[in-house]
């Protein structure tokens, strides 16, 4: 029952680095093109490699298996449908919902690729792993945060605003509040939908709880019990945490960055590694990390050598800390409200307004000139200025190509004869990608033969100007051109309107239908929820040949609490009953509110006897816990009803019925107590925690 | 009003009687660059003679360096961006040498490179001294 992220299917797609959209369009310039290189250009980043995937994986009608790699759909897709993706790239300056200002891009995409690079490295060490489909996890496994940024720009930047720093499990409760879900879901959803295995998605989950170790200590969870992605999950969280020192700030006085480095020995276990031989590796992934960060644009790099800092470190008696650093120095700071696990349903529901129409917002057209001559910029720069025009100058096609990509200017005035790429080059460049189609360019030449207008045209030209021109004509083109634009932005502002409704609606319609499946009183999953994943449950038990157990627990006397103490009181008792259970449940249980006084605890993958220990637990838990308010003080107790799945129940109604009819001896047999369903002896003893009635 | 230009710039000066004797900077094209100075841009002329001066340098010796050998392809782009440059001063005069320049160089029949370049070479020390304001030698 995992939550969807609908608005990305429904609203576009996401942007890439402009130097990697820059790098697409040098390369793909003539016919015998470095495909290779392509191929390299999409490896590094995020969006387009998920979406040569998800093509890939769309059109496959053969039953071949899905691909998880952006060889493997670029082997299936074939040389041309690989070049038409990767000129169908978008850029943040084009997003039709806007910039989400506060949120970190050039990070987001350094971080992803150096996670992803890092654990290739791994991987190929490690060889539990195929490099390749680790490289793709990786660079995949934040994809979320990158969606939140395209599909709800405002939002998400002002919750980054408000929220700057926060670590990303504190980050994924912020999200969950205002969207309805949170940045590893959103990731998980997206993978999904492109095809990718579930083991991939696992781990865009599961690293949402990293530092849920609580309360499993009796039973470990089993589910996590596939090797395969054990290690995929345990080598995409190492490689993150190495990928987040090798793109710091290499400054050794610089706390977070030092704690984060010393850190890295906690990864020696995980990794089954000596600290000399993790370094050693780390920094065997510098140069690669290099050499990829370029593709996106990454110039600088701050990078020494990590055994050479963790010597120095070492020299400063920095290495006796190193063991007593907590694993996860990012000490969470955002209040942990009453959290009910995955759902926190608040219905404040207010729509962002909208933007009034672009085109009237008082945004200058954005122009870019690209002329060798720079007096010619200097010219004509000053003419379009002073037409209250916003100005862009490049002295060479491959600067105005850069500026174009950066910048995604309306309108480009590019003079014909340049040396190295001309006017008629750069325009056909632009042309050739989706982002480049939408810019009105005019092309400035010299002669103005018929010849030389019809190849004007032909390279993708909206108009011509003949030097020398008087710049009132100038003027009178690029008013021109002005008109068509904004008719353009006037269909694309309606269809903006539209996008962004379908993008609240998702929030809202996740948001309803979270409020639909919650309890308001105590924040748990309500009874409709519980009997949806029961049978969910039991499908999946009964295929996998697991066992399934459940605990229905009910409060004693609670109807003396609200006739004695008043209904205020009594609705205090119910959630200080919820959040002590939920405190004392495993990771992988499932808490919900029948009604009244009852609770359901679904044991996934879990027999009656540790079910049974896991009631007690629970039992003992509420019977310990004081609760105080209003002149009420005292510890409540539960009865609670064990049963498992049995070959000869039908369906999930048996199975209740069964813990039901244990609750019900509980009761009978004196309350404060476990009862577990079709047990034949019964045992009396003397204390009241080890009595047990059969049903 | 129209803030003179701080660079005084000789409208007096003629090129020799070899070169048909106009004058070196023609007024009224001068003056449409000064026209388009304003409070918001007052610096625009002085830029742009500026410019001028500085690109014009680099792009006559790449003349003169292919016509000692890198080819008729490295004098034709240089005449290219020298002919609008000088026409945007009001070097017309130059500017049109450098037109039959660029077309010479593009082995127009009757074009004599070497001459037309020794004689845009005159022109443009001429040029040069008027937009520097000397008070030349009339003729």
């Amino acid at each position: 029952m995992n939550r969807k992220f609908d608005e990305l299917r429904l609203t576009g797609s996401l942007p890439s680095p402009s130097t990697a959209g820059y790098r697409i369009l040098e390369l793909t310039k003539d016919d015998d093109y470095d495909h290779e290189e392509l191929i390299r250009t999409l490896l590094a980043d995020p969006a387009l490699s998920g979406r040569v995937i998800k093509i890939a994986n769309a059109g496959n009608k053969d039953g071949l298996p899905n691909v998880k790699t952006v060889g493997q759909a670029t082997m299936r897709l074939g040389r041309r449908a690989i070049r038409s993706v990767a000129l169908g790239f978008t850029l943040v300056a084009d997003n039709r919902r806007g910039e989400a200002k506060y949120f970190d891009y050039k990070d987001y995409w350094a971080n992803a690729l150096a996670t992803a690079v890092t654990v290739h490295v791994l991987a190929q060490v490690t060889r539990h792993v195929d490099p390749a489909s680790a490289f793709t996890c990786a660079l995949l496994a934040d994809v979320g945060k990158l969606a939140f940024a395209s599909i709800h720009p405002e939002r998400y930047s002002d919750l980054m605003r408000d929220n700057q720093g926060v670590p990303d499990l504190a980050l994924a409760r912020l999200e969950s509040r205002a969207f309805g879900i949170d940045h590893f879901e959103v990731s998980a959803s997206i993978m999904a939908s492109w095809g990718l295995p579930r083991e991939f998605q696992e781990v865009a989950l599961l690293r949402a709880q990293e530092n849920d170790t609580a309360a499993d200590e009796m039973v470990p969870d089993d589910d996590v019990g596939d090797d395969g992605k054990k290690t995929l999950l345990t080598l995409v969280r190492a490689g993150r945490q190495i990928a987040r020192v090798l793109t710091g700030c290499w400054d050794m006085d610089d706390a977070r960055w030092r704690g984060g480095f010393l850190s890295l020995s906690h990864l020696c276990e995980e990794l089954d590694m000596e600290y000399d031989a993790l370094l050693s590796l780390c920094d065997a992934v510098i140069p690669s990390w290099k050499e990829w960060g370029e593709i996106i644009g990454i110039t600088s790099f701050n990078a020494g050598s990590f055994q050479d800092v963790a010597n120095e470190f070492e020299r400063r008696g920095l290495r006796s800390a190193i063991l007593s650093v907590p694993a996860d120095m990012r000490a969470p700071d955002v209040p942990d409200e009453t959290e009910a696990g995955l759902f926190q349903a608040e219905l404040d529901l207010p729509l962002h307004p909208f933007d009034s129409a672009g085109v009237d917002d008082g945004e200058p057209t954005r122009i870019l000139l690209v002329d060798d001559d720079s007096q010619m910029l200097r010219l004509i720069g000053h003419h379009l200025r002073r037409e209250g025009y916003e100005v862009l100058t490049a002295e060479t096609s491959a600067e105005g190509l850069a500026i174009a990509l950066e910048h995604t200017p309306q309108i480009l005035i590019t003079d014909w004869m340049m040396p190295e790429m001309s006017g008629i080059e750069l325009c056909a460049t632009l042309r050739r990608s989706q982002v480049g189609m939408k810019m009105y360019v005019i092309l400035v030449t010299a002669r103005g033969d018929d010849e030389q207008i019809v190849e004007a045209f032909d390279a993708g030209a909206d108009d011509y100007i003949v030097k020398p021109f008087n710049p009132r004509i100038l003027i009178a083109r690029v008013r021109a051109a002005q008109r068509m634009i904004q008719l353009r932005e006037r269909v694309e502002d309606s269809e903006r309107g539209r996008l962004r409704q379908v993008a609240e609606l998702g929030i809202m319609t996740r948001k309803l239908r979270a409020a639909a499946l919650t309890d308001t009183l105590t924040e748990l999953p309500n009874r409709r929820y519980a009997m949806k994943r029961l049978k969910q449950e039991w499908e999946t038990a009964r295929r996998g040949d697991r066992p399934l157990s459940v605990i229905i627990c009910d409060i004693d006397r609670f109807k003396s609490v609200n006739d004695v103490y008043g209904h205020d009181v009594g609705d205090i008792v119910l959630r200080e009953v919820a959040h002590t259970l939920q405190a004392h449940g495993r990771a992988s249980d499932v808490l919900c509110r029948l009604g009244g006084e009852e609770f359901l605890v679904i044991n996934v993958a879990t027999d009656v006897d540790t079910s049974e220990k896991a009631a007690e637990r629970l039992r003992s838990a509420i019977e310990r816990h004081v609760i105080r308010h209003s002149g009420f003080d005292r510890a409540v107790t539960l009865s609670l009803g064990v049963a498992q799945m049995a070959p000869e129940m039908e369906s999930v109604d048996d199975l209740i019925k069964a813990s039901d009819e244990a609750l019900y001896v509980a009761k009978e047999s004196g309350r404060n107590r476990v009862c577990v369903a079709g047990q034949a002896e019964i045992e009396i003893s003397d204390g009241p925690e080890e009595q047990r009635y059969s049903a | 009003m129209q803030p003179n230009p701080s660079i005084p710039v000789s409208f007096s000066l003629h090129h020799s009687a070899a070169h048909g004797g106009e004058p070196v900077i023609d007024q009224e094209a001068f003056s449409i660059l000064e026209s388009l100075a304003d409070e918001d841009d007052p610096d625009l002329v002085n830029e742009i003679v500026e410019l001028f001066l500085e690109d014009s340098a680099l792009r006559m010796s790449q003349i003169e360096e292919g016509l000692q050998g890198s080819g008729a392809d490295t004098i034709r782009a240089a005449a290219h961006a020298l002919k609008s440059a000088s026409a945007n001063v009001g070097a017309l005069c130059f500017s049109s040498t450098c037109a039959s320049l660029e077309s010479a160089a593009q082995g127009e029949p009757d074009g004599d490179l070497a001459s037309i370049v020794s004689s845009a070479i005159e022109m443009y020390a001429d040029v040069r001294r008027a937009l520097a304001g000397e008070a030349g030698n009339d003729q």
